[in-house]
């Protein structure tokens, strides 16, 4: 896997950013098996990993070997535990800080069984992923794409 | 001049007082140039002034002939003022006014119309302008004078007219605050003929292409002039502020009252900013009436006067459209601590030929809209404007032979290619800006599936039209942009199976779509996609623009679905 972090200086004239701007480009010699392979480095944890992406957020979940994915029983319900805090404008100001052992979600299976899945980095919260509302199976089907818990953005030094 | 006695006493008075005779017509309001110009004429006015107050020679007798006023001791000038806020600018380089920092100085302009026919000062300017080089056929000429002549003005004809003594109707006009010409038209008079004779171009106030700016600065003796307003201006100030309020609350109310007292007080003891040379203050200041005035005298420092001759040529602007023909070519320079990211850069290459000929002092690129370093642009490519910041030598050069010259250089090295360019002005900018929100856009990418594809839900696909998709920020920008959602439209697909896993996509889209998302679907944080649709696992692995359209309707459609054999791919 080849990730630079990268940061660019542009003076353009069209009211864009002046911020760091981290780009893997799509390279047909260098095809990686997933999207989250090309674009972050994996690190996980006993349960649960965090992927950091090229320009620095964080994307967070449960891994392969968590008991809700392992386990046989379907999930009846999961509990948000924290309040949704809406952040604004590019700098994402408003959003919720946590540390990583910050509970995130409770997770009720059919056969009774609760599991919390904590934030797994410091920093703020820019989004929880709103499809485990609509798709709750997400988190056990797909845990390492699709079924992702939220995006933190890193303390700024 | 129509001499009457009342003038001549007057005239008298600030000629006692040390000001020059370009002053003093300028007090007087004189309008006819030549009057400026002949300083022969200075001897004959001053035996006429002589003549009505009795005593002919006596102005004429202490006549100082290189400096246009009365002959008075040459005082020292001081050292730089240390004390200036740092708020104002001090950057000179070159002085050529430095030679006149020990004359006799004009109480009023500090020597700036006293020196300016000197011939070695015109040489010296000329000499700045012509090491320029820049090319042109008129110019317009600009001055700006240190705001500080005013007060001292002001403060020196109250004083003589009270000392006076009389109450004459044209001391009335006279001494209202805006009556007298103001000293930069004066220096516009005498310079242009000076300069234009020295270039040996015309000097033409509404030709704006080339224009000559002069600034005399004189900082510290701003500074120390205005200072001594500071307390007189912020009582006002209370005051009015004090019965702005009072107005705005219909205070009847003793408690109101003490609030806004306190409140008063509270911002007297706030620390009180110095009172700076600005447009604003001098405002202020000429609002006093006479009596107010009265107390202020003119403080007596000795700071050289500075002047910075700046020139500048009119930007000029090319536009055209841009085709991209390999990927990894940045849009303007990517540099990360002084190393470039990618080697080539649109910006560079479009505009390399153009600063060698016009030989600006900077350039911009602005463009439609942008793509990611790893997407070619092809078809009919996206509008660009390159603005060409004070061209030096763009007088000659604004010609189609000029232009075609530099598209065929730009062409010649395969990379990026431009369609035939063409001069334009700022209006170019409501254009691009429209282009990039308003332009439906054709994209041409190589998809991988997970699964066989079925070939059913492509053909269903096929039949897409204006399918609304809601695309979150993508995480790859997420950094950098605003976290919400956007609603874009799939205006219409084309999917060709290349085999069982491999799909030749083809996307019609409104302005702004993130297609890489569309296809791959951002972990699902962009619904519906193409992952969706074809019930499978879809990923990316190169993408084209291939097309730009201006709006949508029946027939872009019909050349849309046709763009497989207008490209020529063969699969």
């Amino acid at each position: 896997m080849q990730q630079e972090e990268e940061e660019q200086q542009q003076q353009q004239q069209q009211p864009q950013d002046q911020d760091d701007d981290l780009m893997i480009p799509l390279n047909v010699q260098s095809r990686l098996a997933e999207f989250t392979d090309r674009y972050f480095v994996k690190s996980f944890s006993e349960h649960q990993y965090v992927f950091q992406h090229s320009n620095r957020l964080y994307l967070s979940g449960i891994n392969k070997n968590h008991p809700i994915v392992q386990s046989e029983s379907n999930i009846k319900e999961i509990e948000f535990l924290q309040k949704e805090q809406q952040v604004k404008g590019k700098k994402k100001k408003g959003g919720l800080k946590v540390k990583s052992d910050t509970k995130m979600l409770k997770v009720h299976l059919e056969n009774g069984e609760t599991y919390e899945i904590v934030a797994g980095h410091d920093g703020y919260i820019i989004e929880m992923n709103e499809n485990l509302q609509r798709n709750k199976q997400y988190l056990k089907q797909y845990p390492e794409s699709k079924g992702f818990v939220c995006i933190i953005q890193g303390c700024r030094k | 001049m129509q001499l009457s006695e009342s003038k001549a006493i007057l005239f008298n008075k600030l000629y006692e007082r040390d000001v020059c005779i370009r002053c003093i017509l300028r007090i007087f309001k004189i309008t006819e140039i030549s009057t400026y110009r002949d300083t022969q004429q200075f001897i004959q006015l001053l035996f006429d002034v002589g003549k009505m107050i009795g005593n002919e020679n006596k102005l004429v007798e202490e006549y100082d002939f290189l400096f246009y006023k009365r002959k008075a001791a040459i005082q020292e000038c001081d050292v730089q003022p240390q004390t200036c806020h740092s708020s104002l600018k001090d950057q000179f380089i070159k002085n050529p006014f430095h030679t006149f920092d020990k004359i006799n100085k004009c109480v009023i302009c500090h020597g700036i119309l006293q020196c300016l026919d000197d011939q070695k000062f015109i040489a010296l300017l000329v000499d700045e302008i012509q090491q320029k080089q820049y090319s042109y056929e008129a110019f317009k000429f600009q001055v700006k004078t240190p705001i500080g002549c005013q007060i001292r003005q002001q403060i020196i004809v109250n004083q003589c007219i009270s000392e006076i003594g009389q109450n004459d109707p044209i001391y009335e006009y006279i001494s209202t605050p805006n009556f007298a010409t103001d000293i930069k038209i004066c220096v516009k008079w005498i310079m242009c003929c000076l300069l234009s004779e020295s270039l040996k171009v015309p000097s033409d106030p509404n030709d704006d292409r080339f224009q000559i700016c002069l600034n005399f600065e004189n900082i510290g003796d701003d500074v120390k002039q205005f200072e001594q307003f500071k307390q007189k201006i912020q009582e006002i100030d209370d005051e009015t502020w004090e019965e702005k309020i009072t107005k705005k609350l219909k205070m009847n109310d003793p408690q109101l009252k003490a609030e806004t007292h306190n409140r008063l007080l509270q911002k007297k003891n706030q620390q009180s900013q110095p009172f700076l040379p600005t447009q604003n203050n001098l405002e202020k200041i000429c609002k006093l009436n006479k009596t107010q005035i009265q107390q202020f005298k003119i403080v007596n420092v000795n700071y050289a006067v500075k002047l910075e001759v700046t020139t500048s040529y009119q930007n000029i602007f090319i536009k055209g459209n841009y085709i991209k023909l390999g990927r990894f070519i940045s849009q303007t320079p990517w540099i990360i601590d002084g190393n470039r990211i990618y080697e080539e850069s649109i910006e560079d290459l479009v505009s390399s030929e153009a600063c060698k000929i016009f030989k600006p002092s900077s350039v911009k690129f602005h463009s439609g809209g942008r793509e990611d370093i790893d997407v070619r642009m092809l078809g009919n490519g996206r509008p660009f404007a390159i603005e060409l910041v004070d061209p030096h030598q763009g007088l000659q050069n604004q010609s189609q032979e000029i232009l075609n010259q530099i598209e065929s250089q730009i062409n010649s090295q395969h990379i990026v290619k431009v369609t035939p360019l063409s001069f334009t002005d700022a209006s170019i900018f409501g254009d691009l800006k429209n282009s990039e929100t308003n332009k439906v856009k054709a994209y041409c990418c190589v998809v991988e599936c997970k699964n066989v594809v079925n070939v059913d839900l492509i053909q269903q696909a096929n039949q897409i039209k204006d399918l609304i998709i809601k695309q979150k920020t993508p995480i790859r920008v997420l950094h950098r942009r605003t976290q919400m959602i956007r609603d874009k439209i799939i205006h219409s697909l084309q999917i060709n199976q290349i085999n069982d896993k491999w799909l030749l996509v083809y996307v019609l889209s409104s302005a702004g779509t993130y297609i890489k998302e569309f296809i791959h679907s951002d972990l699902d944080r962009t619904v519906p996609n193409l992952c969706s649709i074809l019930q499978n696992e879809c990923d990316i692995y190169q993408l084209d623009v291939i097309k730009l359209y201006e709006k949508i309707d029946e027939n872009v459609i019909i050349n849309f679905k046709s763009l497989n054999n207008e490209c020529g791919s063969h699969i």
